[in-house]
């Protein structure tokens, strides 16, 4: 292994049994005596390797198998086959120094302890991490700068906004300055302008410490923000792995062109430039492929009465849709 | 040594999270521990009313149960454990995963909450002691030796209590409900480990029950070590017990520990 490789997954693979049955009273009774199992793979021959300072989207729907592949990476969960390095250790045997490295945020799980407040849990961690004094000091008023946490450490956690209480957990799980983050939704449920702050210092983290950080998240603005690669997984499998920019040229390669006009303009009349997304009023707005949109831009531009023209990829959002229902096409 | 100084930095740090966390219920922890004294009182009152009806019980005079029960209502205090009830929820909520995130076996918290809550309630239970025994007045004499040799045997009981919760806790790998065979154990423990009257008030085939399980050295025994009910050769070999005991359930908790991490790493939460 590399010496700047942070993360290998190699061909993980998990499996669940799960027990099985029909609904109704005989087959509850039935199933007292003779079980019938199902095999259900979560995670599905996953292999890939995160190298140090790369921030990695980790997109899917629900149920897709992130979590439990972070799980995996973190030493929660054991892999039914394959297996992983992390940082040249194996995660199922969570050595002291390998926990000591790296750090998984759950969205909807915390560590703050509930009815006391979050320093509380913060003068535990330095304990636990065994990290100096003066290091804490100055570890935590930079967090608390950069996540605009100040007066708020004294007051129980159960007292604090959802938004307040996450930015206390990044700190909890970051004081000890893990070279590896493990972020599973660290922005549900919070409000656009929360959501951006803690962008901000996930990216400021990342580039201060070189960490790397492997991020799930269903708001296409943080992976957009945030990663310049993503991981597409799927039924447990991964369906893509490479850039942003490669995964819009890959799956979507077309432009969407939208217009303002000063006079409106009929449906079958538009439809003749490109696939109509959208036509309403004085405003129109079309899908063309990437190839052709120079062309289609010069139609509209000289046959209809162009007030306004932007030429734009098409939103993160419906790339990913497209992907979950069609895969990759491969090129 | 860095081991030594990093152990005792992070239990500063989580006594005092845990010991602020029981300060934010103040009204309730009072009110539980105050719960845990009315169990000794009644049985305090039950046996000394058939004691005057009838005579002394198995050589228990009316001095010798008041000081039994006193002493049980302190013995009591310092061997509570609870994780058993609480290490389910721990998996089932998934607490557990963050814990095992960190560096420091997740049992250190529950070691330390039991201590934070010891010490925490000593605050009004030694004025409430007190109080009960200059009401009571029992005839009873302590050396400072006894005094001594009962806190290693209540030191010990805690020990075998928590060790005893603790495997049951483990059991919360595999069960979701290990709580309630915990509280079947509890049962067993008040009636044969001197719970519900001293073990010498025991029926034979009762006495002979007990002898194969650690319930009387959790809270007989070091009652009757403070009572002076156990001769002072006798109380070595109890407290030899104790820890015999005790090495044997710690065995146990870290086979069923081990295996348990298996289990949750092959399941999950």
């Amino acid at each position: 292994m590399s010496a700047s490789v942070c993360v290998e997954a190699k061909s993980l693979t998990k499996e669940y049994r799960v027990p099985v049955r029909e609904g109704g009273l005989a087959a509850s009774v039935a199933s007292l005596f003779r079980r019938r199992y199902r095999t259900i793979a979560a995670v599905r021959d996953v292999s890939f390797t995160i190298d140090d300072g790369e921030i990695v989207g980790f997109l899917g729907p629900n149920g897709a198998g992130k979590t439990t592949t972070l799980k995996m990476l973190s030493g929660l969960l054991h892999p039914t086959s394959g297996g992983a390095r992390v940082l040249g250790f194996d995660p199922r045997r969570r050595e002291s120094a390998f926990l000591r490295q790296i750090t998984l945020v759950m969205g909807q799980k915390n560590q703050l302890i509930w009815d006391i407040p979050a320093m509380d849990t913060f003068l535990m961690n330095r304990a636990i991490y065994d990290v100096p004094e003066a290091e804490f000091r100055k570890t935590l008023a930079e967090f608390t700068e950069l996540l605009e946490l100040e007066g708020l450490y004294d007051k129980p956690v159960r007292n604090l906004s959802l938004g307040e209480r996450m930015k206390c957990e990044l700190v909890a799980a970051l004081l000890h300055k893990p070279r590896v983050l493990f972020l599973d939704e660290p922005t549900l449920g919070l409000d656009v302008t929360m959501q951006n702050r803690i962008r901000r210092f996930i990216r400021e983290y990342n580039e201060r410490y070189r960490a790397c950080v492997l991020l799930t998240s269903h708001y296409m603005a943080d992976i957009a923000a945030l990663c310049d690669r993503v991981i597409i997984i799927h039924h447990g499998r991964i369906m893509f792995d490479g850039s942003l920019s490669e995964l819009v040229d890959r799956t979507a390669p077309f432009k969407v062109v939208s217009v303002a006009l000063s006079a409106p303009v009929a449906r079958e009349r538009a439809a003749a430039f490109g696939e109509v997304i959208e036509v309403e009023d004085g405003k129109l707005r079309l899908q063309a492929p990437k190839d052709e949109a120079p062309r289609v831009t010069a139609r509209l531009l000289s046959e209809l009465p162009v007030i306004d023209l932007t030429i734009e990829d098409p939103p993160i959002e419906d790339v990913i849709d497209r992907v979950f229902r069609q895969g990759v096409e491969r090129a | 040594m860095s081991v030594l100084r990093k152990l005792v930095a992070s239990y500063r740090a989580l006594l005092v999270a845990r010991w602020s966390e029981m300060l934010q219920y103040r009204a309730s922890v009072f009110i539980w521990t105050l719960w845990s004294l009315a169990g000794p009182v009644i049985h305090l009152s039950v046996w000394r009313s058939i004691q005057e009806a009838n005579g002394d019980i198995a050589g228990y005079g009316r001095d010798d149960i008041v000081a039994y029960f006193l002493a049980q209502s302190i013995v009591y205090h310092f061997i509570a454990a609870w994780q058993a009830y609480e290490f389910g929820y721990l998996i089932r909520t998934g607490t557990l995963s963050a814990r095992l995130l960190k560096p420091f076996d997740p049992s250190h918290h529950f070691v330390a909450s039991n201590v934070a809550f010891k010490a925490v309630n000593l605050i009004w239970l030694i004025p409430i002691w007190t109080g009960m025994f200059l009401y009571f007045r029992p005839e009873m004499s302590l050396s400072p030796s006894r005094a001594l040799l009962f806190a290693l045997a209540v030191g010990l009981a805690g020990t075998l209590e928590f060790l005893w919760s603790q495997v049951f806790a483990m059991l919360s790998f595999w069960t979701v409900r290990s709580d309630s065979l915990f509280d079947l154990s509890e049962a067993l423990s008040f009636l044969v480990g001197g719970g519900i009257a001293p073990v010498a008030f025991l029926p034979a085939a009762l006495a002979q029950v007990s002898a194969y399980l650690p319930f009387y050295y959790i809270l007989g025994f070091p009652i009757e070590v403070i009572t002076g009910v156990v001769p002072a050769e006798a109380v070595w070999r109890g407290l030899a017990a104790s820890l015999g005991w005790s090495a044997l359930l710690f065995a146990l908790y870290r086979i069923l520990w081990r295996a348990g991490l298996k289990r949750y790493g092959a399941v999950g939460a």
